[in-house]
């Protein structure tokens, strides 16, 4: 049976179809910019998460500070 | 703090307690909605630590594994950007109705007029003019979903009011497309004077749009005539029934039936008469001389010719001619 499909030539096709580097690099690149977006959200996390310890601190110290009379 | 696996479980809480969260009012359900995630958040804190250390280390990890990639296969940034950008552009039908305007900001048409040499005044005069368009545009196309909505629902239910509704929502689409094409072709002359790509560019932008508006407004009138014609051939069996139902149809067709049945009666037992009076002699014809011919003399001859024809068209075996003659022939 002849396979009446048109073949391609590699040379007119897209490098983003044609190479097997570019395709990776392009999945690479991808998967890149989307760790950096993750490690963005986790640093605004980390400093609300510091924030939030430093107040809590900032409120044990008053309440120690203010502590009078015995235990 | 909820994570995804915390929003799961607080959407099953949620689920769980729907049932009750249903009945109450509003400030109720935020309160207990509220309550249960404190709980969650307290109950989640003492791993919170845990869990965002685990994250950052698997996304290094993955940053290193892609960074490792890009660096073995030793290909430039932007040009793996750029292919990525030419296939989605290939596997990406445009959409012919974008609107192109939108696509000019108003702090860049403020630069080219500076650039161009426009006046300040100038420039926010016709910024401001760009924003009347573009409002007036939102209106005329929430008029024409608005005008859609409005069709849609008189498809049920063909009243003069609504027609009347979106006639007048045409006419003043009709006027403002005017309004806008004499404002659009004013504010372009300026720019026409100055840089004619730009102008070239704003116009195509514009003439885009407003195409896309009159292909909507035919679209609309297409559908609007299709529905009158639905109504049209829905109302004709009632015009029919109507016309069937007129008085003087059927009102006074029995009647006029009944008249002449008796009318051919009287006459057919006239003739059997008028047969025994010649065949038998006197009985017969004495009957028919008291009780009959006073009937038959009395009517004019207009009147007998309406009678005979009314019979021959009953009956047309009998020829006009005899039937006629007849009376005559036995009057006589």
């Amino acid at each position: 049976m002849i396979d009446a499909a048109p073949t391609a030539n590699a040379a007119q096709l897209p490098p983003y179809l044609a190479d097997d580097n570019v395709r990776r690099g392009i999945l690479s690149l991808l998967v890149q910019d989307r760790v950096k977006e993750e490690i963005f959200r986790l640093q605004q996390e980390h400093c609300s998460m510091i924030k939030w310890l430093e107040g809590q601190i900032q409120n044990l110290k008053a309440a120690i500070k203010n502590c009078n009379g015995t235990l | 703090m909820l994570r995804v696996s915390g929003v799961c479980q607080f959407f099953f809480h949620l689920d769980v307690s729907i049932l009750y969260l249903i009945t109450m009012q509003y400030h109720r359900r935020l309160f207990i909605i509220n309550q249960k995630l404190a709980h969650m958040n307290e109950q989640n804190f003492i791993n919170l630590g845990a869990w965002w250390a685990q994250k950052m280390s698997s996304a290094q990890e993955k940053l290193t594994a892609a960074v490792k990639v890009l660096l073995n296969l030793a290909l430039a940034e932007p040009f793996l950007r750029n292919q990525w950008g030419s296939q989605c552009n290939a596997v990406t039908k445009q959409n012919p109705g974008m609107l192109i305007l939108q696509s000019i900001s108003y702090l860049s048409a403020i630069k080219q007029l500076k650039i161009l040499g426009a006046s300040k005044a100038v420039a926010k005069k016709l910024i401001s003019d760009i924003i009347k368009i573009k409002d007036s545009l939102a209106i005329i196309e929430n008029m024409i979903a608005q005008s859609s909505m409005d069709d849609s629902s008189a498809v049920v239910e063909p009243n003069s009011n609504r027609l009347f509704d979106i006639s007048e929502n045409l006419e003043d689409m009709q006027t403002a497309y005017n309004r806008l094409k004499a404002r659009l072709d004013s504010n372009l002359k300026l720019l026409t004077g100055h840089d004619g790509a730009a102008a070239a560019l704003i116009q195509d932008a514009a003439g885009d749009e407003m195409q896309i508006l009159v292909f909507k407004c035919q679209a609309h009138l297409m559908r609007i005539h299709g529905k009158v014609q639905q109504a049209k051939f829905a109302a004709v069996p009632f015009e029919r029934r109507i016309s069937q139902s007129k008085p003087g149809n059927n009102i006074y067709l029995l009647p006029v039936v009944n008249l002449l049945i008796l009318i051919t009666v009287q006459i057919l037992s006239l003739l059997s008469i008028q047969n025994l009076a010649f065949q038998n002699g006197h009985p017969a014809l004495s009957k028919w001389r008291k009780d009959i011919i006073l009937w038959w003399i009395m009517r004019s001859s207009w009147e007998m010719r309406c009678i005979f024809q009314i019979i021959y068209s009953l009956n047309p075996s009998i020829s006009p001619t005899c039937t006629i003659s007849m009376p005559i022939h036995t009057c006589g």
